[in-house]
């Protein structure tokens, strides 16, 4: 329950400011000039803020969309992200965020027509090509929609770019403007699955497996194209066992021929980030586990991670041979 | 610890009494009172006297990390009734223009406002909200030693527009600070829960000392043969109940080699 809400001077009286305040009753508003007064000064502790994060509406000035790290796009070359908001409602203990940003208070980006604009200029740079931009990498995309109503905002802008991909990357059960509104060709939903002790274990706050599926089914009954990011893989001396339990129960339930697209992944985390996530969370298991350093990135040992992603990506062949767009990223 | 610093000892004395705080007469610079949770020190008036205070207990308390601090006194107030209590949400000085934003990680007992803190006394409720003469000082010179959660100033009301500022006798002061004990004492129960879940997860893991008692280690050695027994631990936390392990341990890159030895063969699992 977010009970303080920081506002910059410059935008209080933005429209989206306004219709985000009119969610929240008996609340307290503080203004400040900049939200990096808050966000980003030092001696924060993001566990401690994480019991109750505030909520930031801000104005960003620049980085409105960016390229994509490397295994991030999952077609195209023309791969983007953008984030209109920082941080998350749900509390991932393998999530890169608490290792990246000192704060865990929710920031929200308010001038959300900038973020349209920025998209249109890229796509502008490939006149003849189709461009994929994904939504969700510094947040969850959809997790905190009803209170910021972007996904409604910025499908209208798709609506009308065929070439245009939009992919929403989330764990959230928040779909009902989704349901309220036309689905469209270029967008995905794309939904992260991880084994049910993974869940309840690693994954704080999320919907559980049942309730992510509900939300699947019912988008793809309304014609919504659905994506599945069985990421990250965690291991455990059983994975085979609690990975094979998730693709039956997720192939059980879900038209495997309609699923737009699978993808799987391993936990990486840059090293710098990987730090500051065990000083917050020394009392942390996954960070015991059999992580080594290659290239600045802790990961699973290599052998590790290979056998997993070959034997989890040969599981979801055999239980969804049809499904045609799937990757397997390391 | 939680350091409570306090302008006025008329001010300080219902927290004296309710947490039984004994003076330390070693302390000669400021009346200083203690007992095994809480310090408090009596700063005098003015943001440099609390900055100076707020330093001083620091100090002489060896510097420890992860302490709470909690500036607790009297403030003027735009419309809040007389002897209402809030916690300050930001604090802006009004001479330096410096403005702190204390986080606020726990629901707090009563309302959170603006505090501004001015140098001289000011009667003019300008400011929609608070003014006090200490919260600058102190919230600058603590959250130097702390995290910013583990920082908060609790005011109660002395004056308003309404009822303007007057001389407050001792009494009056005591007073308002005793009939908000209960919030205060809500405040002083989250910091210390805060500071004390902090500290846990930074403490040395089990089987340490020992280990230093046997062999010689480097500063780096001391980190490396942390992370290790850390990690022992949460894979399986009978491991480091089993002293065989510290048998025939010559060296600490003997003793690394065992640990990884034996973390490589614990079983991997979530419940
Ligand atoms: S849902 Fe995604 S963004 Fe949110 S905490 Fe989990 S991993 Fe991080």
């Amino acid at each position: 329950m977010i009970s303080t809400i920081y506002i910059e001077n410059e935008i209080c009286d933005h429209p989206v400011t306004r219709k985000v305040l009119s969610r929240f009753t008996n609340v307290n508003i503080i203004e400040c000039d900049r939200y990096t007064e808050i966000f980003n000064r030092k001696a924060q502790n993001f566990r401690l803020q994480k019991k109750n994060p505030s909520l930031i509406l801000a104005k960003k000035h620049s980085g409105f969309v960016l390229e994509a790290p490397d295994d991030y796009g999952i077609e195209g070359d023309n791969n983007y992200y953008f984030s209109h908001m920082l941080n998350c409602i749900y509390d991932c203990r393998y999530c890169f965020l608490q290792g990246m940003y000192r704060s865990a208070h929710y920031v929200l980006f308010v001038n959300y027509d900038n973020f349209t604009e920025e998209i249109g200029n890229k796509l502008k740079s490939h006149p003849d090509e189709e461009a994929w931009f994904y939504s969700g990498y510094d947040c969850d995309s959809l997790a905190l929609d009803p209170v910021t109503g972007f996904a409604d905002f910025i499908l209208s802008f798709f609506r009308s770019q065929p070439k245009a991909h939009l992919e929403f990357r989330t764990k959230s059960t928040q779909i009902r403007s989704l349901l309220k509104s036309d689905p469209i060709d270029n967008c995905a939903i794309a939904f992260s699955l991880s084994p049910e002790n993974i869940t309840q274990v690693l994954e704080s706050k999320t919907p559980s497996l049942f309730n992510r599926l509900d939300a699947m089914k019912k988008l793809q009954q309304a014609g919504w194209n659905v994506g599945i990011r069985f990421e990250p893989l965690i291991y455990m001396d059983d994975y085979k066992t609690h990975y094979s339990q998730l693709f039956s129960t997720v192939f059980d339930q879900l038209d495997a021929d309609q699923l737009h697209s699978i993808s799987v992944g391993s936990f990486r985390v840059p090293k710098g980030y990987f730090k500051n996530m065990v000083k917050l969370y020394p009392d942390e298991k996954l960070f015991a586990g059999p992580l080594e350093e290659s290239d600045g990135m802790i990961a699973y040992r290599l052998e590790l991670q290979e056998e997993m992603l070959t034997w989890c990506s040969q599981q979801i062949t055999d239980q969804a041979p049809s499904c045609h767009h799937y990757q397997c990223r390391n | 610890m939680l350091t409570i610093v306090m302008a006025l000892h008329c001010e300080a004395s219902p927290l004296i009494s309710k947490y039984k705080l004994k003076k330390v007469t070693e302390v000669h610079h400021y009346q200083y009172y203690q007992n095994n949770k809480i310090n408090l020190v009596i700063s005098g008036v003015g943001k440099a006297a609390s900055a100076s205070a707020t330093g001083y207990s620091h100090a002489i308390n060896g510097s420890p990390p992860h302490t709470a601090w909690l500036n607790i006194g009297m403030a003027g107030h735009t419309d809040f009734d007389i002897g209402c209590g809030f916690l300050a949400n930001k604090i802006h000085d009004r001479s330096t223009q410096q403005t702190w934003f204390p986080s606020i990680v726990f629901e707090p007992p009563c309302i959170t406002d603006k505090l501004l803190t001015v140098d001289r006394p000011d009667s003019k409720y300008q400011l929609n909200g608070g003014v006090d003469m200490e919260a600058s000082g102190f919230y600058a010179t603590a959250s130097r030693f702390t995290t910013n959660e583990l920082v908060q100033c609790y005011k109660v009301v002395s004056d308003n527009q309404r009822s303007p500022m007057k001389k407050i006798s001792t009494k009056e002061a005591t007073d308002l600070i005793q009939k908000k004990l209960d919030d205060i004492n809500f405040l002083v129960e989250q910091l210390l829960n805060a500071r004390h879940a902090l500290s846990a997860l930074y403490e040395s893991p089990i089987m340490f000392d020992e280990i230093c008692d046997r062999i010689k280690l480097s500063h780096t050695e001391q980190l490396q043969v942390k992370d290790r027994l850390r990690k022992l631990y949460l894979l399986n936390p009978n491991a480091l109940t089993n002293k065989a392990i510290l048998e025939n341990q010559s060296s600490a890159r003997k003793l690394l080699s065992t640990l990884d030895h034996i973390i490589a063969r614990q079983e991997i699992s979530f419940p």
